[in-house]
């Protein structure tokens, strides 16, 4: 179901959004969750955004829920899965995430708070990433990561459409 | 004699990792070095062995920020490899593509990453909370940019669509107008980005740059076109290597690039606009000269006004190339594996950039050379860098800090083409 969103325009209820670059080893967390929720979820849009944080906020004005996965640089255990709801939670300093210009999906979030430009509901599940050094593929701790995360999304997506149903 | 350092260990706003670091003895600046301590990223080594049809899409990767010149740049190098030119509408949608690409990449630079250093704000998000409306101009403009490399490459950030010869797939003019209304709404607000910019607190600092761009009688230069400088220079880019040379420079993983026998030269959107001011659209040249700038600007910092320009040329010309476009009648030229060498430059948004290739018999790559602009840029940065401490020397090391960050953003700076990058030292002694 669609619904009219601030612009006037239609909104979509849900829209996954796997960060990284797949080519920078574990830093393809998000386009990894982004592969295997595409056939678990084959009625949501899912999709990867591998270039600029500042598209985010291009794309996510016309969704009503968005769900964010990324990798993170927090010093925790490889593989590690962090949930947040923006708002009320904030992203961590220490939680960092990838970026180009200095500008990821944390700025892109701040940037967006401040410009009254969020999606209704936004959800960052955020994997700690090992390496990210050139090349294809994640590690295996990393690995189990993403599996977490598909799982704890597609039962989230399943709230998110059935509420957006009612 | 006493001594003050500078240091920013990492410089914010500009893509990858590096560092300034500034010496003074007494009043004198006795060092300067933009460090990039980003390991060196190998893809001229990685290149090699792989076959001619597979370069565009692999160079692409060497940047998020501007694919498009990279793909640019390794197709016209490798169909004079081939011998094979791509012309009529397959060429203008080339050219819509790198107006898409100039767009994206000016929009976030004037907006997001250069303004707040003439508005008083450490970054995008604090200037957000005063000023709205800026950072919403580059979102909307960098939406339509963003539309047109969707169309034309398959995809907003590191098009699928581009191959050896052509496209895979091309549009139909419907799918071309329907990215009209966005481009005629961003021309708009091009157009009072340049009066915006131009009205902005802009430091007085002119210098006498060699400019070096592409230079085409019939157009704005971004493809093709001669190597041309205001100091004489007009060469085939086949004859690049004979006339620019790289060095190491041992506190940076990046190549220096020299002019040789003259030093250090400027690339990007001041020469583009200095050597080519002649064939910007008519809206284009009347926008720059109400906004007061000549048909030279050897102003740096001027650059922020300048590349509002070339945001207004691109959607202009976006414009006029969907108007003209005849869909053709196959997506690409057959391009057959052959052995030679095939060299190109194209003007990515931040600069010249070149590629060189050569190809065995079965058009493998046996090896490649690629210099982007940020390297070409490095030893002015340094110049410019040296010239603005040496006129701020007696500001406290906060202003001088900014100064020298904004004396290095005035570049646009790509440390993920020339590897990745940055932060400032300055050292008094």
């Amino acid at each position: 179901m669609n619904a009219v969103g601030k612009q006037g325009a239609l909104t979509r209820p849900l829209l996954i959004l796997g960060v990284g670059n797949q080519f920078r080893s574990d830093d393809g967390i998000g386009p990894a969750a982004a592969d295997a929720l595409h056939e678990r979820l084959p009625t949501v849009a899912v999709e990867v955004c591998d270039g600029q944080g500042v598209d985010l906020l291009v794309r996510w004005t016309l969704a009503d829920t968005v769900i964010l996965i990324d990798a993170m640089r927090s010093g925790a255990e490889p593989g590690t899965v962090r949930r947040f709801v923006v708002p009320p939670d904030t992203i961590p300093v220490e939680c960092r995430l990838a970026s180009t210009h200095g500008f990821g999906p944390a700025e892109a979030i701040a940037l967006g708070a401040a410009l009254d430009q969020l999606p209704r509901r936004l959800i960052l599940y955020a994997v700690e990433g090992a390496t990210y050094a050139e090349g294809m593929g994640l590690c295996t701790e990393v690995e189990r990561g993403v599996k977490t995360v598909v799982e704890w999304v597609v039962q989230e997506a399943a709230v998110v459409q059935e509420n957006a149903t009612d | 004699m006493s001594s003050r350092s500078i240091h920013v260990d990492y410089l914010a706003r500009v893509e990858g990792e590096g560092g300034i670091h500034v010496t003074f003895t007494g009043d004198q600046v006795t060092d300067v070095q933009l460090s990039i301590f980003e390991p060196p990223r190998f893809f001229e080594a990685f290149l090699r062995g792989r076959a001619f049809s597979e370069a565009p899409d692999i160079t692409a990767r060497i940047c998020g920020i501007c694919p498009v010149a990279y793909q640019m740049s390794s197709v016209h190098a490798m169909e004079q490899a081939l011998g094979i030119s791509v012309t009529g509408p397959l060429r203008a949608l080339r050219r819509l593509l790198y107006c898409g690409e100039w767009i994206e990449s000016h929009a976030l630079h004037v907006f997001m990453l250069h303004a707040p250093d003439f508005v008083g704000y450490p970054d995008a998000i604090a200037m957000a909370k005063d000023h709205p409306e800026i950072v919403e101009r580059a979102l909307k403009a960098k939406k339509a940019g963003n539309a047109i490399v969707a169309r034309l490459g398959g995809r907003e950030i590191h098009p699928i669509n581009v191959r050896v010869g052509g496209f895979y797939k091309v549009p139909t003019r419907r799918d071309l107008a329907t990215l009209q209304e966005d481009l005629l709404r961003g021309r708009e607000l091009a157009l009072d980005a340049v009066r915006w910019t131009a009205n902005l607190p802009i430091p007085q600092f002119e210098q006498d740059y060699e400019f070096v761009a592409l230079h085409h009688d019939d157009e704005y230069a971004m493809n093709e076109g001669h190597v041309v400088s205001n100091w004489g220079l007009n060469i085939l880019p086949t004859e690049y290597e004979d006339h620019f040379a790289e060095e190491h420079v041992p506190y940076s993983t990046a190549l220096h690039s020299t002019h040789r026998g003259h030093g250090a030269y400027l690339v990007g959107p001041l020469a583009r606009y200095a050597l080519n001011h002649a064939q910007l659209s008519p809206l284009a040249k009347e926008a720059a000269r109400d906004a007061g700038l000549g048909p030279v600007s050897r102003n740096p910092f001027q650059s922020i006004v300048v590349r509002s320009v070339e945001m207004l040329y691109a959607f202009d010309e976006a414009l006029r190339i969907i108007a003209d476009y005849v869909e053709p009648e196959q997506p690409h030229v057959a391009a057959e594996p052959r052995a030679g060498v095939g060299c190109a430059c194209t003007e990515a948004p931040r600069g010249m950039l070149y590629h060189r290739y050569r190809l065995d018999e079965a058009g493998t790559i046996v090896d490649a050379k690629i210099v982007p602009p940020t390297s070409q840029n490095q030893k002015i940065i340094e110049d410019d860098l040296r010239r603005v401490a040496a006129q701020s020397a007696n500001s406290s090391d906060e202003e001088l800090t900014l100064r020298c960050e904004q004396t290095v953003r005035n570049y646009d700076p790509c440390i993920s083409c020339s590897t990745h990058f940055l932060k400032l030292t300055v050292e008094r002694t």
